[in-house]
């Protein structure tokens, strides 16, 4: 296909991807010269109006692409989900200055979401990984620090052998079936299912899986928060839209389910377990976003009807909690300790109540979003009567209530230290408010957050 | 099957890249590489895909191993370092070859097992026309993508490299 060849339909479905793309140039040129302000500002368009199309889009029928790449529902579901959280780390993303290139390479990280929400081919899947990675990267290293170079060394070499295992994968599944596309899985022979093991292996990698997961901490210690949130939110949806393609496929049996859920299960256990004597709170959310993978990976490993809704819904409803959190840890210098937080809601009773919101949320206690989400993973188990993987995700709840109320008891806590206040911009109050208030009005009322992930189901 | 050369080829390339991940001494290391990464190119062509040969010589036997080089130059040889080198290799071997072995197990049961049927016409040829027809028609928004992973790893190397920290004038964010 030559430009000319490209459709009025193809640039539709496409646009998201060609705003992001035009985003990042135009603010990667603005960088060295303007006004950091100024590219922050432009950079921000690009995941806003990829959002707005993205939800646009929602439920209209499904486009013709060019090939390599889908237009349905997850796709447009993904890309909504992604962009928008691309444009909540974009406001708290630190430190500004020194690093120019911050807002073009989160916008960077937001494409590679979106490419992979609407990959159908190996080419594609790997394209997408990769510019998440590799922005990621950068994005890490943007303090300088000697925590963030370990992080993102850590990352690079971790992340280098998932991508290895990955495309190891796709190439036995080719060499037996002769496809690379994401319904190429349905072979039944012994390379499409060694293949499948390894595609595992390197998925697990990217959705920081056990015991694939052990960047993870460090990122979300080492990284700037902003960072780590969309560490642990858009890429995670992005990669769940792949799981959920390769799914339908579908994969070779008993390979995937089984490998899926042991790793699940083990993340669940280990990601909690991990998590429950960690005095530093980004320490503690990056454990315990080991076992919000863990979650997503029953759900899907369960095979439930239910599934593909319950593990884009548990991950929607999971996004604010976390974006809140890492946003009062930015405002906190990055990576505040238990004892930094105490008495936070009376000191700063935004950011205070923000963060108790957050952890309710993120624990799945009622009148949050989150717990919903939990309502949604038990759901989805029982119904597919899958009993251990539910026992498993009881254990790993009832652990995780522990760990994060004893951080919101901290929070209410007064003494008489003087500790220092958070630091927080306009925007990162009216981000903490958002996110807050999502939180709350959709905890009480679930039905339009519902509404939209059932749009995107086929 | 594929014919006997290609496989002694790749055999080369695999003999090759255990040779030197276990070299103590990085020039020999680097040596085996370059007769890994040619012995990999050989087998592209003995398989009909020239371009993908041309290009495993270009960028990786040629522009590669030059930046690989101009690294070496900065390490230390003499015997000691050499003795120190060997030690951790041994002690740090085990794990590596384990998976070695994991992965070399898929490829045996390949060669050996006969069973196997693969959805791969065999023996044909791969014209340089062909991928140039792929990646500039149907799959030109894959290069176009493609382009974008170039950016975000010369934006990184960009950061990285700038010496001086900046000043932190940072006005405050939007």
């Amino acid at each position: 296909m030559t430009p000319a060849d490209l459709t009025a339909a193809d640039l539709t479905a496409l646009a998201p991807l060609i705003v992001l793309g035009v985003a990042i140039v135009v603010s990667m040129l603005l960088a060295p010269k303007a006004d950091a302000a100024l590219v922050r500002y432009v950079a921000a368009l690009g995941p806003f109006a990829a959002m707005g199309i993205a939800v646009m889009r929602l439920g209209t029928p499904s486009l013709p692409m060019p090939a390599l790449l889908v237009d349905d529902g997850f796709a447009r579901l993904g890309v909504a989900l992604v962009a928008a959280t691309g444009l909540a780390c974009l406001i708290f993303l630190r430190p500004a200055l020194p690093a120019r290139e911050g807002p073009p390479l989160m916008v960077l990280a937001t494409l590679g979401g979106a490419v992979l929400a609407m990959a159908n081919h190996a080419a594609t899947v790997f394209l997408g990984l990769e510019i998440i990675t590799l922005s990621l990267l950068a994005l890490t290293v943007l303090p300088r620090s000697n925590a963030s170079l370990e992080a993102a060394y850590k990352l690079l070499i971790l992340g280098a052998i998932g991508a290895a295992a990955l495309l190891l994968g796709f190439a036995l599944a080719y060499a037996e079936t002769g496809d690379l596309s994401l319904r190429a899985w349905s072979g039944s022979g012994m390379l499409v299912r060694l293949g499948a093991a390894l595609l595992l292996a390197g998925i697990a990698f990217k959705f920081s899986l056990v015991p694939f997961h052990m960047w993870t901490p460090d990122l979300f210690s080492g990284a700037p928060p902003a960072v780590a949130a969309f560490a642990g939110v858009a890429s995670k949806v992005a990669v769940a839209v792949v799981l959920i393609r390769l799914a339908a496929a579908p994969m070779p049996e008993p390979v995937w389910s089984t490998g899926l859920a042991a790793i699940g299960v083990a993340s669940i256990l280990l990601g909690n377990i991990q998590a429950l004597r960690q005095p530093s709170l980004v320490r503690m959310l990056g454990y315990s976003a080991v076992a919000h993978s863990g979650y997503v990976a029953v759900i899907l490993a369960s095979g439930a009807p239910l599934g593909a809704e319950a593990a884009l819904f548990y991950l929607a409803s999971y996004a604010p909690g976390l974006i809140a959190a890492f946003c009062v840890a930015a405002g906190m210098g990055g990576a505040p300790m238990l004892d930094d937080l105490r008495g936070l809601i009376w000191r700063s009773p935004i950011a205070g109540a923000a963060l108790a919101l957050a952890l309710l949320s993120l624990a799945g206690l009622p009148a949050s979003v989150g717990f919903l989400g939990k309502f949604y993973l038990f759901t989805a188990l029982i119904e597919a009567e899958a009993w251990a993987l539910l026992a498993a995700a009881a254990v790993g709840s009832a652990l995780g209530l522990y760990f994060y109320m004893v951080f919101m008891v901290t929070l209410f806590r007064r003494d008489d230290t003087p500790r220092p206040t958070p630091q927080f911009q306009t925007a990162d109050t009216i981000l903490l408010l958002t996110a807050s208030g999502m939180i709350a009005a959709l905890g009480v009322n679930p039905n339009p957050l519902v509404n939209l992930v059932r749009l995107a189901l086929p | 099957m594929i014919g006997w050369f290609p496989l002694f080829l790749g055999t080369l390339a695999l003999v090759s890249a255990a040779l030197a991940v276990t070299r103590p001494s990085v020039v020999h290391g680097l040596m085996w590489l370059v007769a890994a990464l040619l012995s990999l190119a050989a087998t592209f062509f003995a398989l009909g895909a020239g371009f993908a040969g041309a290009v495993q010589i270009l960028i990786y036997a040629g522009a590669i191993l030059a930046v690989f080089v101009f690294v070496v130059m900065t390490f230390d040889a003499s015997p000691p370092a050499l003795a120190r080198e060997r030690l951790r290799l041994k002690q740090a071997a085990r794990w590596p070859l384990l998976m070695v072995l994991a992965l070399g197990l898929p490829l045996a049961f390949g060669l050996w097992g006969g069973a196997v049927a693969t959805g791969l016409a065999p023996g044909g040829r791969v014209p340089v026309q062909a991928v140039g027809g792929l990646l500039f028609g149907p799959w030109a928004v894959a290069v176009e993508i493609a382009s974008f992973l170039l950016i975000a790893a010369l934006l990184g190397a960009r950061h990285l490299v700038r010496r001086d920290p900046p000043t932190d004038s940072e006005r405050p964010a939007p």
